[in-house]
């Protein structure tokens, strides 16, 4: 249930509070809010995305600036991706650029972006700067705000289960050190013996 | 209920729906843009009507709310005066509060929004008007602190917080928790809210009024309510932050509440739940008096938070200080539970090693070619691109050392000689950005990243690492060896003096205000003030490049001048306060164990010297022309309506009264005039002395009287605590007095109108440790009197000096005194060098190698007349006899103490023998030691053989019996416990003073006898001074 709510499988954790009959926690409402916000990033909208996180909770860019920066950068990157150049430029001067002054913080990683512009798709791309383009980088930006969200929902970010078996797979590999004994593979479920 | 609005006027273009979300989007996480709203005058007027306005449809008034809610908060407050001025103009508090009066419960969103502005604009006025909560204020906008001031006091006033407090059983329950964690900083406020009721409580209470209880804070509302919002996933964590503001530093609150559930939310999985419990948690723990298991729990959670390197890890190590702060013993527990060693990794991985600093020359100020060059540049520029979260974490950190180190020199001189062996840090951080490099290869001290910290152009750091600087100063040996070598000596003076020289900055040199902040002025002083010991090397190199004027301009700065320099003077009157406070601090340390050039050097650059007396180069620093009719600087000090500063004005007399020249230089060279204003004649040396009695005489009355304090003022700000500091300090600068040779300067004490009374009265009301010199005071006054009359003052000189830097009589017996006075300086601790009663004793040394002057008092003796001062005549007269015996009698259980006196000897001889024996037995049985002169030297060196050896009954009963024989002094049981001597001790002053004061005259012939025992008298009432001025000194 924390897993499907959490990673936002709206219909299905309501099909499971259903006939586990189990009392949800949550207002299955925020589940969906959340997705819609997480689709809009994950297709490169990330304006519809903060007009949604807004309309959920204005406090939640307010409060986290590594956050709101992040969107814009992910703003910036579909500019680019889009071949948007100018709109890119001016972009980055308007809004970018105010926010580097205030958290100096955030200026290195606005460079590395900024070199995309650079490239132009060739590929040549180094990968470090690459890698913004990708969609892995849609979902980590998207991660983050769904992370937030729910914090902001004093709700666990982190799936219990995945919890469970990180805590298994490190619990695994500090036990190797000292003892033999039978592991449990992540792969495929299998117990493997030992002996 | 509804509050009249300021405007209510519609503006004729009320701005659509779909404008606002624009807007409200355009803002969220830009401030610039905020900055931009909030010039546009017109259209913050329109917000904030659109919001009050009762006819406009609920989703505008919710964005507009929202828009005013976010221009509040940026990173949990806004850092933009600009904002913070437009939102306190157009009232945008009571805007919101107004208009929530006027919702009704349906307005879901609506009201949420207007919490959420009204959480965040309250928020910002609180941290504008402080304290702050996390370490260093963010906000610096003193010139909107006034209105704010006022706007929070509206809003913690009954008509305000009838409507928002019932908003706790809402569905804004979460955010209004979050406000009150936020907004309550203060004490006044936090009884406030508790006393809050509802409506039908309050009915409830007026109906039966006649036996309504005493309201107590379980039965408070709030807090009722605050505990029921735990229990509720959603609102937990804030309502355990409101639970923590409203505990803080209120034991009240704090013991109603269920401090192990607390702790079990601390073990949470969501890190802001996390760090309100621990924070909640560290207040009831704080407020409790005995240690409770529950710390580890927390030390634990906090310790985690920090070493995981996330947003919350800075407010984990902030409330890891506030846990250790002023709490020996979690501090010792935390250092055993390794968190020094996380701090100093954290504050490793943050730091950017400064530039090496060449070791500077002791004698010659930085100068600033020393902080000029690239690599200054460079890590000038890089300190300022930290992330703000890496700045407040690094803070957080040192003030965690500071709290962490300030008690235990073990842990000071871990910290001070930690050495980076750590080379492995396993810090994962996923939050953090790149930028925040780890910076662990490089190895670097531990007093190097203070060092750097120092040199930061970041206000909160330097200030952060004063106090890690005064925590360490604490030690000896630090100040004799690390604080020297590593140049951190002359920084942290550069930061008290201001001296820009001292300052890496960039090629344009506008990195930092010119103008060093006056809360680094403030934290550096408290460094200084450690730092300028007797013991310490800097002493002389301080004074020499210009403390003494520092110290003077902060302790004559004049709150009602516009003190133009330093814009916090405004409105931080505690930093302006603790300024004079710790500055008179400062000069009580220095002047301590000085010489009288010194003293007199000191009193000067004060103003405090008298100008006909010798005059000093150093004397340009602002002397008043003298004036009969004006109060002079020392007159208004001693007419500080601050206890604390009283206080201290009194214990630097006290210091300076110490010895010989001290008390010269106290009675005749001050620059005290006539307390009523009246003008004097062209003040003849004696009457300084004499106004300084008077005005001792006035602040006991004031002090003591209880009736008196309502007007006084003196307590009135005041818990009686200091008030009773203000007595022990007048009460101990005249025992240091009274250890005068001079018979006249008894005489003077003893005709001043009022004293004798005065101190009567305080004897009768005090408590022990106020009663303790003023019965050393009579005894030695007595002493003096009967003593005085048969022998000359020149041998009274002798026999009455004060035991320490009393080199010039060069007696065996001095030259003793002076080698375990260095013993007790070189003691490593402090607290444990001074605190022990200073012991040791001369007396043997006096009696062996002076037989033939006893003999010749013995003959003197029979000459004897009324008595040089009358001290007895008119000390009994005052009612001292009859004060005395009730305190003597008030310990009648104790029968050994009491026996001897229980029933009066008629011969002198036999009750002393008696007494003496007495208390030999009681003595060896319970360890205490009790023989008022045996111990009754002045000196340090508890540790020698010596005082061991001479440290017994049997010294005293030999001395008084007339040195019977050498052999018995010896056979006294030597092994003195330090506890519960004070009490015994002073008993047996008292009984003494009073033996003294009902029979003295047969006590003469003794007395000449032995003249050891009017000396040790002597040593009876400098003790006082050494003793408990050694105290002060460590306790800073």
């Amino acid at each position: 249930m924390d897993y499907l709510v959490i990673e936002g499988y709206k219909s299905a954790a309501e099909e499971f509070a259903q006939e586990a009959s189990v009392v949800p926690e949550v207002d299955f409402e925020s589940i969906e809010s959340r997705m819609r916000v997480r689709e809009a990033l994950q297709r490169g909208d990330v304006e519809d995305a903060i007009v949604r996180v807004n309309e959920l909770n204005p406090e939640i860019l307010d409060n986290n600036r590594a956050l709101f920066f992040h969107l814009q950068q992910q703003k910036l990157i579909e500019y680019i991706r889009q071949g948007r150049v100018g709109e890119a430029l001016q972009f980055a001067q308007d809004e970018l650029a105010q926010l580097g002054e205030h958290s100096p913080e955030f200026l290195s990683e606005l460079e590395r972006t900024m070199s995309l512009l650079a490239f132009e798709h060739s590929s040549s791309t180094p990968s470090a700067i690459g890698d913004l383009l990708s969609p892995a980088q849609r979902m980590k930006t998207a991660g983050e705000v769904n992370a937030a969200i729910l914090e902001s929902l004093s709700q666990g970010k982190e799936v219990k289960l995945v919890q469970l078996v990180k805590l298994l797979s490190w619990g695994q590999e500090t036990l190797k050190e000292h003892a033999e004994f039978p592991k449990m593979s992540l792969d495929d479920g299998t117990v493997l013996g030992s002996t | 209920m509804a509050i009249i609005a300021s405007s209510t006027s519609s503006h004729p273009t009320s701005p659509t729906l779909s404008e606002l979300k624009q807007l409200k989007n355009r803002i969220i996480g830009t401030p610039s843009a905020k900055n931009r709203l909030a010039k546009d005058h017109a259209m913050m007027r329109m917000l904030v009507e659109t919001t009050m306005d009762v006819m406009a449809a609920d989703d505008v008034r919710t964005e507009a709310a929202q828009i005013l809610g976010s221009l509040a908060s940026l990173g949990g407050h806004t850092a933009d005066a600009t904002v913070l001025a437009v939102l306190i103009e157009e009232d945008a508090l009571r805007c919101c509060l107004s208009a929530l009066s006027t919702t009704i419960p349906t307005q879901v969103k609506l009201r949420l929004a207007l919490a959420r502005a009204l959480s965040g604009i309250s928020g910002d006025l609180a941290e504008l008007v402080g304290p702050p909560q996390w370490g260093f204020g963010t906000l610096e906008a003193q010139s909107l602190t006034g209105a704010a001031v006022q706007t929070l006091e509206w809003f913690f006033g009954s008509e305000a917080m009838d409507i928002w407090i019932p908003m706790l059983s809402g569905v804004e329950a979460g955010v209004v928790a979050g406000m009150i964690g936020n907004v309550v900083r203060t004490q006044s406020v936090r009884e406030r809210l508790c006393a809050w009721r509802n409506a039908g409580e309050r009915e409830k209470k007026e109906r039966r009024g006649w036996e309504a209880t005493r309201p107590s804070a379980s039965s408070g509302h709030v807090l009722r309510i605050l505990l029921e919002l735990t229990g509720r996933k959603e609102t937990l964590g804030n309502a355990l932050f409101a639970l923590a503001a409203m505990a803080k530093d209120n034991p009240a609150v704090a013991n109603e509440l269920p401090l192990q559930d607390i702790v079990n939310h601390a073990k949470s999985c969501i890190g802001e739940i996390q760090l309100s419990a621990c924070l909640c948690g560290t207040y009831i723990l704080r407020t409790s008096s005995s240690p409770s298991p529950a710390v580890d729990a927390i030390l634990s959670v906090l310790m985690a938070i920090i070493v995981n390197g996330t947003t919350h890890s800075a407010k984990g190590a902030f409330i890891l200080s506030q846990l250790l702060t002023d709490s020996p013993v979690y501090a010792q527990l935390a250092f055993d539970r390794g968190a020094l060693r996380i701090l100093l990794t954290t504050l490793r991985r943050l730091t950017l090693p400064c530039t090496s600093l060449p070791p500077l020359p002791p004698l010659n100020p930085p100068t600033s070619a020393l902080f000029t060059g690239p690599e200054w540049e460079s890590w000038l520029e890089h300190d300022l691109d930290q992330p703000k979260a890496d700045i407040r974490l690094r803070e957080a950190t040192l003030l965690s050392l500071a709290s962490i180190s300030l008690f235990s020199n073990d842990i000071r001189r871990a910290l001070a000689e930690d050495e980076d062996e750590t080379q492995s840090i396993d810090s994962n951080d996923p939050s953090q950005l790149h930028s925040s490099t780890s910076f662990s290869h490089q190895s670097q001290s531990s007093l190097s990243l203070i060092l750097a910290a120092l040199l930061s152009p970041h206000t909160s750091l330097r200030c952060a690492a004063c106090h890690v600087v005064r925590a360490l100063t604490r030690s000896v040996a630090v100040i004799r060896t690390n604080f020297v070598d590593s140049g951190l000596g002359w920084i942290v003076f550069a930061a008290f003096m201001g001296w820009p020289q001292a300052r890496p900055r960039t090629a344009l040199g506008t990195s930092g205000s010119e103008e060093e902040d006056i809360r680094v002025v403030a934290s550096a002083l408290r460094a200084v003030c450690n730092a300028v010991c007797e013991f310490s090397p800097l002493k002389s190199i301080y004074i020499e490049h210009g403390l003494l004027p520092r110290l003077a301009e902060f302790i004559h700065s004049d709150h009602l001048d516009a003190d133009s320099d330093y814009p916090d003077a405004e409105s931080d009157v505690d930093t302006e306060d603790s300024l004079r406070f710790n500055s008179l601090w400062a000069v009580k340390n220095l002047v301590r164990k000085s010489g009288p050039a010194t003293k007199r050097q000191v009193i000067s650059v004060l103003g405090w010297h008298r100008q006909k007396s010798t005059a000093y180069p150093e004397n340009d620093s602002g002397c008043v022309k003298v004036s009969a009719l004006k109060r002079s600087k020392l007159d208004d000090l001693l007419s500080s309506h601050s206890a604390k500063i009283l206080e201290q004005v009194l214990n630097i007399l006290r210091n300076l009264a110490e010895d010989e020249d001290g008390i010269s230089i106290v009675l005749n060279e001050l620059d005290i005039r006539n307390p009523f204003n009246f003008p004097t004649s062209s003040s003849p040396t004696s009457s300084t002395g004499f106004l300084l009695l008077s005005r001792l005489t006035s602040i006991l009355n004031q002090t003591s009287s209880p009736s008196h304090s309502s007007h006084s003022g003196i307590l009135s700000h005041s818990p009686y605590s200091s008030s009773q500091d203000v007595l022990i300090q007048s009460a101990s600068l005249l025992a240091n007095l009274v250890n005068s040779s001079d018979v006249n300067h008894h005489r003077m004490i003893l005709t001043c109108p009022g004293m004798v009374h005065a101190l009567r009265r305080v004897l009768a009301e005090q408590g022990p440790e106020v009663r303790r010199p003023v019965i050393r005071i009579v005894l030695e006054m007595v002493k003096v009197d009967l003593s005085a009359s048969v022998t000359s003052a020149a041998a009274i000189a002798e026999e009455l000096g004060p035991p320490k830097d009393w080199e010039e009589s060069g007696t065996n017996a001095n030259a003793i005194q002076g080698g375990n006075d260095e013993e007790a300086g070189g003691t490593d601790t402090m607290e444990i060098g001074y605190e022990t009663s200073p012991f040791g004793s001369s007396v043997i040394t006096d009696i062996s190698s002076n037989p033939s002057s006893a003999g010749a008092g013995r003959t003197r003796g029979h000459s004897r007349n009324q008595g040089l001062t009358g001290a007895r005549k008119i000390l009994s007269d005052a009612g001292f006899v009859g004060t005395l015996r009730r305190i003597v009698d008030q310990h009648h259980y104790h029968p050994s103490l009491t026996h001897p006196h229980s029933h009066g000897h008629p011969h002198p001889h036999a009750s002393v023998a008696t007494a003496s024996s007495g208390l030999g037995h009681t003595g060896s049985g319970i360890g205490a030691h009790s023989h008022p002169y045996a111990h009754a030297h002045g000196n340090f060196g508890s540790s020698s053989p010596n005082s061991v050896l001479l440290d017994s009954p049997g010294i005293g009963a030999g001395a008084r019996a007339g040195g019977v024989s050498v052999g018995s002094l010896i056979v006294g049981n030597g092994i003195v416990g330090n506890a519960g001597r004070e009490d015994r001790e002073d008993l047996e002053t008292a009984r003494t003073a009073l033996d003294w004061l009902e029979r003295g005259d047969m006590y003469m012939y003794v007395n000449s006898y032995a003249r050891s025992t009017s000396r040790s008298g002597g040593g009876t009432g400098s003790s006082v001074s050494t003793g408990d001025s050694g105290a002060d000194v460590s306790d800073h």
